[in-house]
Formats: structure tokens, sequence, C-alpha cells
């Protein structure tokens, strides 16, 4: 059984920078894997334990540079890695993003076989827009599951997850094919990768496509085929709450406290 | 019917969280723009609260089943709806359920899709969105040449209901026959949340990422003593130190108390703006430069347990 786990190489959020045009710079940034998806990548590696015949492909869209993400999800166990990479997508929304994953499943199928579990990060740390698992289940005409937390058990006809929100705990199953996205989970643990995981990762073949090789035309441009478009970016600093700050005791604070708080 | 669309997912929170403050964005389009704003309302249960008549909608129209938790699902309904009642802008409000929803109607009608828009406005040729990203640290402009521009809106749960003069009138608008749902629930139960509410009390906790799981005994006892709710910034929550729904900040709650005292919080960006309402803010950190000092009123430059060793044992004197 193929699982596909699809991530996104993005810049740490200490280190975002744009170029002139207001696009966010990807090469020459520090860079890493999306952490949820590191949180699908875990949820892969789990489905794997319980199905021995599984094996978790892990595939990219991005610059060059995305291999080193690749390479991670290498290192902690996926069996083969993919990427796609091309001038041509740069600035891709997130209706052609997810029209370019679903060519580049389809080159992966006719090489792999058939895809029974598409999984994702539920959001990535840079655009946090959380659009893309549910825009590719529908390209691929298949159900999904956003935002769980946890593989509880999977199957070869299906998969059970769940969540917690707003109050509320849920498990879900749905049959196979399937896209689940992953959220930031306090029930799964990252874990680092082995060094006998990297080594084989270092050495490890990343598999790489062009936007001609999945399919689109040879004149394609994701800028101009997106219907939307990022436009400038702004400091986002909150400017309400610049105060005078007392430097104060812990003593003070105790009396302030009793003051305010329990008043 | 040609104008501006409000789908409002009926969830665990009832029937008008989050709608008073799509109401608010909706009608601020429709007056700018002159074109009429309708709800949508997709609902486990038939009854709807009276004030919904009352919220400046034109119509509002009501479908009821109990398979809108499918993303497959909603998305087929609103389709149907829309291929009835064609609209310019479909506002969702950007909840988990509504975001998978909203992305797979874009496919649907290959429309573009804003997430998680704070403010929008009609331009001459489309539309412009403001949506935070990067964790909150940066605003992004995003434009939509879309026929159909599909947007996610970030809501706030506090906004206050305006009722207008104007009583509009509930339609049923029935699920059309072959829709089907490509998941199944097959466990739900409800959860009563530890702790108090962070949205609606009047003292949080802030915890930053430096404050050990361990200690969070100590906090909680604090929290006790001061009848506070504790919050979480992105990077606590990612140590695992608390529960994501407590998280505070863009791309978490946005909390309006009136004391908000933080432990080892340092105050980047995407924390700080879900602190409104100008509270008393008491900082407490071991870095004299961290950005957080500049936001408060008390600073204490201690480490967290002492602080909270000391603060405790004062307050019970």
């Amino acid at each position: 059984m193929n699982i596909l786990l699809f991530i996104k190489h993005v810049p740490s959020s200490e280190d975002i920078k744009f170029d002139e045009k207001g696009n966010m710079i990807r090469e020459n940034s520090q860079m890493t894997i999306n952490l949820c998806d590191d949180y699908a990548l875990e949820n892969a590696l789990r489905i794997k334990s319980a199905i021995p015949q599984a094996r978790i492909l892990a595939a990219t869209m991005g610059p060059e540079n995305a291999q080193e993400s690749l390479r991670y999800c290498l290192a902690k166990g996926a069996d083969k890695a993919f990427l796609l990479s091309d001038k041509v997508l740069r600035g891709a929304d997130t209706l052609i993003t997810s029209m370019a994953l679903f060519k580049l499943y389809l080159k992966i199928a006719q090489k792999e076989g058939p895809v029974k579990l598409f999984l994702f990060g539920a959001k990535s740390s840079d655009g946090e827009t959380a659009n893309v698992p549910a825009q590719f289940a529908q390209t691929a005409q298949i159900g999904d599951i956003c935002f769980a937390e946890k593989a509880e058990s999977a199957a070869q006809d299906s998969i059970t997850v769940s969540y917690s929100k707003n109050g509320v705990y849920r498990r879900i199953k749905a049959p196979l094919p399937c896209a689940v996205s992953f959220d930031i989970s306090r029930d799964v643990i990252l874990k680092m990768p082995s060094i006998a995981g990297k080594m084989k990762a270092k050495k490890a073949v990343i598999e790489s496509f062009k936007a001609a090789d999945i399919g689109f035309e040879p004149d394609f441009n994701a800028i101009e085929a997106s219907p939307t478009w990022v436009g400038r970016y702004y400091d986002n600093k909150p400017q309400s709450l610049s105060k005078n700050v007392k430097i104060s005791s812990i003593e003070e604070i105790a009396a302030v406290l009793k003051k305010e708080a329990l008043k | 019917m040609s104008g501006i669309l409000v789908i409002h997912h009926v969830n665990e929170a009832g029937a008008l969280a989050g709608l008073a403050s799509m109401a608010e964005l909706g009608l601020s389009l429709s007056d700018a723009s002159k074109l009429p704003l309708f709800a949508l309302i997709l609902s486990k249960n038939r009854g709807l609260p009276d004030e919904i008549r009352k919220m400046g909608f034109e119509k509002v129209y009501l479908s009821c089943d109990s398979r809108f938790y499918d993303s497959n699902f909603s998305a087929s309904v609103c389709f149907e709806f829309l291929k009835n009642f064609p609209c310019g802008t479909v506002l969702f409000s950007a909840d988990e359920r509504n975001r998978a929803a909203a992305a797979r109607l874009a496919v649907k009608m290959n429309s573009g899709l804003i997430a998680d828009a704070t403010e929008i406005f009609f331009k001459q040729d489309g539309l412009l969105a403001l949506k935070p990203a990067a964790g909150g640290n940066i605003k992004a402009e995003i434009f939509s040449k879309s026929t159909l521009k599909i947007i996610t809106c970030k809501t706030d749960t506090k906004t206050q209901i305006k009722l207008s003069q104007k009583e509009c009138g509930i339609y049923d608008f029935t699920v059309p026959s072959g829709l089907t749902a490509l998941t199944e629930i097959i466990e739900e139960k409800y959860c009563p949340k530890e702790g108090r509410n962070l949205e609606e009390s009047k003292a949080v906790i802030g915890v930053g990422r430096s404050v050990k799981k361990e200690d969070m005994p100590l906090v909680k006892e604090l929290a006790e003593i001061l009848g506070a709710a504790i919050g979480y910034t992105r990077p606590a929550v990612h140590e695992g130190s608390g529960e994501i729904e407590n998280q505070i900040g863009i791309s978490g709650k946005t909390i309006r108390p009136e004391i908000y005292l933080n432990l080892g919080v340092s105050g980047k960006n995407y924390h700080m703006a879900g602190i409104k309402g100008n509270p008393l803010i008491i900082s407490v950190n071991t870095d004299e430069k961290a950005p957080i000092v500049s936001y408060s009123d008390y600073f204490v430059k201690s480490d967290y347990k002492t602080f909270l060793l000391e603060t405790i044992r004062e307050l019970k004197k």
C-alpha cells in the first residue's frame, strides 16, 4: 500500500525575507520542513508500522533546496522521495498548487503504482492557508479529513483518525483512497532521525521533475494561471500596546495582583 | 440573486457564534458595493435564534442535515445552492470545517480562494483581502481576479450583534438528493474544558516556551488563586506545555482580559496580536531585552519559578 506524503519546505519562522516585488525568498533563507508536515510524517510512520507492506513516498513542490526536507523524511523512514521544481510554478496559488500536486501524484503513480492514502500537514507555517489538502482531495475526487491529530488505525481499505476541537472529541473513519491533513498534537511525539537514517538519506536518489514532465503545457505560467496572488507584505506589529514599563520586584507585583486580581 | 453570501456552519458553540462578526464584515462589503447580503446557514438542527432575522441580511436560507461535518457534503450543498442562487462573493468563517468545505467549493467552481481574511475591499478589477501570514508576523495583501470570489474570514466570537431595524425571512434550502458524505463519524463526545475560559476570563496567565511542563502545577496553583485562565504562546504549544486550543495569538485565540500576567513570553507579534482591550500587562522574564518589555506595565526580571513560588507565598499570606 502506497502512502503519499506531501510536505513543504518553509522558511524557519525567524528568517522570513522578501524580494523587491514582495515574493517570499526561499533560497538562501534558513529553511526547514513545515512543522505540521513533520506530524503528518510521524503519523505515516505509525501507519507503516501497523501495515508492514505500506511504503511512504514523500513529495514536494518547491525550490531545489527543498531536497533537504525530503531527505529529512527519508532519514526518518520514508521509502522514496520526489521533487517537483520549476521556475514556471513559482507564484502558484493554492488552486494551482493542488492541481500541480495532483499531476505530480499521477506521475508518481505511473512509477510506483496507485496511492491509497494522501497525507499533508494541516497548514504551512508561511502561507498558513490550510487550503491545499482539501483542494487536492476535491481535484482527486476523494474524501478528506482535515486537522486530524492522530491516526488511530489504518487498514488496506480504511483509515480512522481522531481530533479534539472546540471541546468535542471525534473519531472519523474514511474509506481509502482518502486525503488526511494532520495538525500539531500533544499525543504524537516528534522523533529525531537516527544516525543510520541520516546516512541512508544522504545517499538516496531523489527523483526530480520539471513542470513539463508531469503534463503542464510548455507555455504554462503559474502566476498567470493563478486566480489569486500576493501583493505587498506589511509588518504586523501591534501598535496599540506599547507602553511605559515600570521595572518591579516580585513583592510589588504580588501587591498589584492582590489589588487588581483579588479585588 | 447577485450579491454577497455568508455561509455559516452552526457548530457546537451555537448558532450565532462567529456569525455576528461575519455579518459585520459582509455588511461593510454590502454598504461599499450596494450589493445585497444573504446568508446560508448549514445546521444539524432546525431551530435558529430569532436575532438572525435582524442581523442585516436580505434573506437567510437554512439547510438542515446531519452530514455537514463532512467537507465534501458541505461543499456539494454550497455548490448546488450557488447554482440556484448565484453570488459573486462567498464568505465562510475560517474554522477548521469551513476551511475544507471552502477549499473544495473553490475547486468545484474553479475559483480563487483567499484564506483567513481580516479585512476585505472591492477593487475595480477584483477584490483585495488582508490576511496574517508567517505566524502573524506579517500581513499580506491577497488579490483575487476570479469571477466568483471565495474567502474564509477570521471571526471574532466576541463581536456584539448589531440588530438592524429591518427584519428578514428565513427560507429552507432543501439538500438535493444524491449528495454524499465521504467520511463517517464513529465516535463523538463532548469534553468539558479544563480550567477557565480563556476568552471570558478577567485575568489570564500567559505561558511561554521556557516554562517547563513539570512546573505547570505551580502555574495552575497561581491561576487558581487569581481566578485566572491559562493561555500559551505558539512555541509553548509546540513544546507540549498546553493544548493548541488555548494558544493565544493570531493563529489562536484573541483575548480581552483586564490583567495579562505572562511568564517567559518573549512578546513576538503573532502572540501580541491576540491580546486586545488594553489590559494591565505584567511580564516576568529573565531577558530584559525581550520585545514583551515594551508592551508591559510592569516588568520583573526573574526566572518564572522563583516568581511563582514567591508570589504564591505572598498571596497566600
